[in-house]
């Protein structure tokens, strides 16, 4: 391998590694799932690598890294087979009642809710609420204009609050 | 609940899902990219457009590449020819008993010459189609024809022409599915839906009502297989396995024997053939193809490069595998997996494709396809050596087909028509009639249609159903 290679990778692999914590917060922020968190950074390092040489400015890798994992987790949302794997078992689900446990009732409705949004409504909602992250900032990260981010963050908790809304009314949330 | 309230619950919520910290494993995995992962595919060259043009955008090169594949069965049919036995290397039934080669194994993949195989352009005829959405859908080949299959939490329903859906009872997720017969898991256990043919018992498949997980054996992150060699199940005994799979294989529908320990942990892609299973085994950037006749004992395909990324479906004959290339370049590399090695396929040139999709059972019914966005062609193939290209509808250039280019659009192929799945604009549709929305974005590797934020995301998947003129 040439030595110019090799320092590439070296760079690389460096940047990777000190964006690793925080981009995988990222996608488990939107996915919500460990095990499909792992799957979605490892896939946007490949494609980051794959990419590399386009990168011109290496002091901007962890915005375009950022991006890169916030585009495969939405696109990980969007598969029709995704499935989020849920830390609450069947059985203990039918255990919690509102009358019982309200707070862990409401994390469930919550949860559900989250499940049936658009994978947009998640992702802007896990970012803003979540990660805590500026409108400025997000709008940086999904590229989309500051109004834009506004509004979709405003329909999304919209949804979210008419999904909380149906769902409880349901006796044991599913 | 107000705003107060729902702002302190999402705040609640947040804190347990950012609260996380990476595995060993996968920083190892991370790692071990730039050393496993070519920057550029050697197959093929990369192409001058990719870069240059502006008025496609990556997302939409991905959508078409998917489109390509689905309708690869269906424009096939008829018109392209079975491949011989010379053609299709023949994978040996047994695991332990190595047969020679039919074909040389290559060792390298790089190009000779041009594509040798012949191409010829059919229009297709698109319409668009009303059918239930926020569903994952699949393809099943069966004897009698292709099911659509289209699931959610809730529903499954079938349909043979994609435009009339009947409901079929499944409690459970779909898992696998093999000659028109699902494989439906539970929180316990396993069940059989045969949907298709005759309905009371799968065709020449084992019925697994009644089986249940392997003692100790979770779900979570679970591969499953389903074919004639019996179901094969990869799972955790504990949380602690995202990638160290556990592999068990049931041959009578009743019982579970534990695979012998793979070399190298992880386990993905498991596909069934008609003889046996394939699989990918490895961590990192570094895969290894295996293969095994009796889902219990495993021996590894011998392949001359790691370019290739991903295995995407199976043959007829199920002896033969293809190869996806390298994701998220401007062309596929494709190849033919046999126990020993690969054979690379030839790619139409005109086809500046990205994506590549085999249904299961794969060439004889679903066919190969490839989608190209920039040229707005599909080729489909039933041997890999002779392509059909076809016509994308006029207005799927300006659908987006995925962020980034990172989007896999969905296409669905059977014997008579090929389904498209992607996203437009919600309001106003760029579909009905009124001009094209200016785009967002127009760069070299990304540009998208801008959906005016009416409705937030303002976006809805539309299907696009393609049946040959």
């Amino acid at each position: 391998m040439e030595e110019t290679e090799a320092q590439r990778i070296a760079v690389f692999q460096q940047l990777a590694d000190q964006r690793l914590e925080a981009s995988y917060r990222l996608a488990n922020a939107i996915l919500r799932d460990e095990s499909q968190s792992q799957d979605v950074v490892h896939d946007a390092v490949v494609v980051a690598w794959q990419r590399w040489p386009s990168l011109r400015d290496p002091g901007k890798f962890d915005a375009w890294f950022d991006r890169i994992v916030v585009n495969v987790s939405r696109n990980r949302l969007r598969d029709g087979r995704y499935r989020r794997t849920s830390d609450i078992t069947f059985e203990q689900r039918s255990l919690v009642t509102p009358d019982a446990t309200s707070s862990v009732h409401a994390r469930l409705l919550l949860e559900q809710a989250f499940d049936k949004l658009k994978p947009d409504d998640v992702v802007v909602l896990a970012l803003r609420h979540f990660l805590d992250l500026q409108l400025e900032d997000i709008a940086m990260l999904l590229d989309i204009p500051l109004q834009t981010v506004n509004t979709r963050l405003r329909s999304a908790r919209s949804r979210l609050r008419g999904l909380l809304d149906e769902n409880s009314s349901d006796q044991v949330p599913r | 609940m107000n705003d107060r309230d729902l702002d302190l619950a999402l705040a609640a919520m947040g804190a347990s899902h950012t609260r996380v910290r990476v595995p060993p494993a996968l920083r190892d995995r991370v790692r071990a990219v730039p050393e496993h992962a070519p920057r550029q595919r050697r197959w093929l060259p990369r192409l001058p457009r990719w870069r240059s043009q502006s008025m496609f955008s990556a997302t939409k090169f991905v959508v078409a590449g998917v489109i390509l594949a689905l309708f690869g069965g269906f424009l096939l049919r008829g018109v392209m020819t079975q491949p011989s036995e010379e053609q299709l290397p023949v994978v040996g039934a047994s695991a332990s008993a190595p047969a020679e080669p039919t074909h040389p194994v290559p060792t390298s993949l790089e190009p000779s010459a041009e594509p040798s195989g012949s191409e010829e352009t059919t229009p297709l005829v698109w319409e668009r189609v009303e059918i239930p959405a926020g569903m994952g859908y699949e393809s099943l080949h069966h004897s009698t024809g292709t099911y659509l299959v289209a699931s959610s939490s809730d529903r499954t329903l079938v349909s043979r022409d994609g435009l009339s859906w009947s409901e079929v009872p499944v409690t459970g997720e779909i898992v696998a599915s093999y000659a028109g017969t699902l494989v439906v898991a539970t929180a316990t256990g396993f069940s059989t839906v045969q949907v298709a043919g005759d309905t009371s018992a799968p065709e020449g498949l084992l019925t697994l009502d009644g089986l249940a997980l392997p003692p100790g054996a979770s779900r979570l992150n679970s591969k499953f297989a389903y074919g004639p060699a019996g179901l094969l199940f990869a799972g955790c005994k504990n949380r602690a396995c995202p990638t160290h799979r556990d592999v068990w294989h049931t041959a009578d529908g009743r019982s579970w024997e534990r695979a012998a320990k793979l070399p190298n942990g992880g386990f993905e892609d498991p596909i069934a053939t008609a003889d046996g299973f394939v699989a990918r085994n490895g961590l990192g950037g570094t895969w290894a193809e295996m293969y095994s006749g009796d889902g219990r004992t495993w021996e590894r395909v011998n392949k001359p490069i790691d370019d290739f990324y991903e295995l995407v479906g199976s043959a007829p004959s199920g002896t033969l595998l293809l190869h996806e290339g390298i994701p998220r370049e401007p062309a596929n590399a494709l190849a033919v997996v046999t126990r020993h090695g690969l054979e690379p396929l030839s790619v139409p040139a005109k086809v500046k494709a990205r994506w590549a999709r085999s249904e299961p059972d794969g060439w004889g019914a679903g066919g190969l396809g490839l989608v190209g966005i920039f040229d707005g062609l599909v080729a489909l193939s039933t041997d890999g050596t002779t392509w059909h290209l076809g016509t994308l509808p006029d207005s799927v250039p300006h659908l987006r087909f995925g962020d980034n280019g990172d989007g896999r659009p969905l296409l669905h192929v059977t014997e008579d028509m090929v389904l498209l799945e992607t996203t437009t604009c919600l309001e106003p549709d760029p579909l009905e009639g009124s001009p094209i929305p200016p785009y967002a974005r127009d760069r070299s590797d990304r540009a998208e249609v801008d959906c005016p934020g009416l409705h937030g995301s303002g976006q809805k998947t539309v299907w696009f159903r393609g049946t040959p003129r």
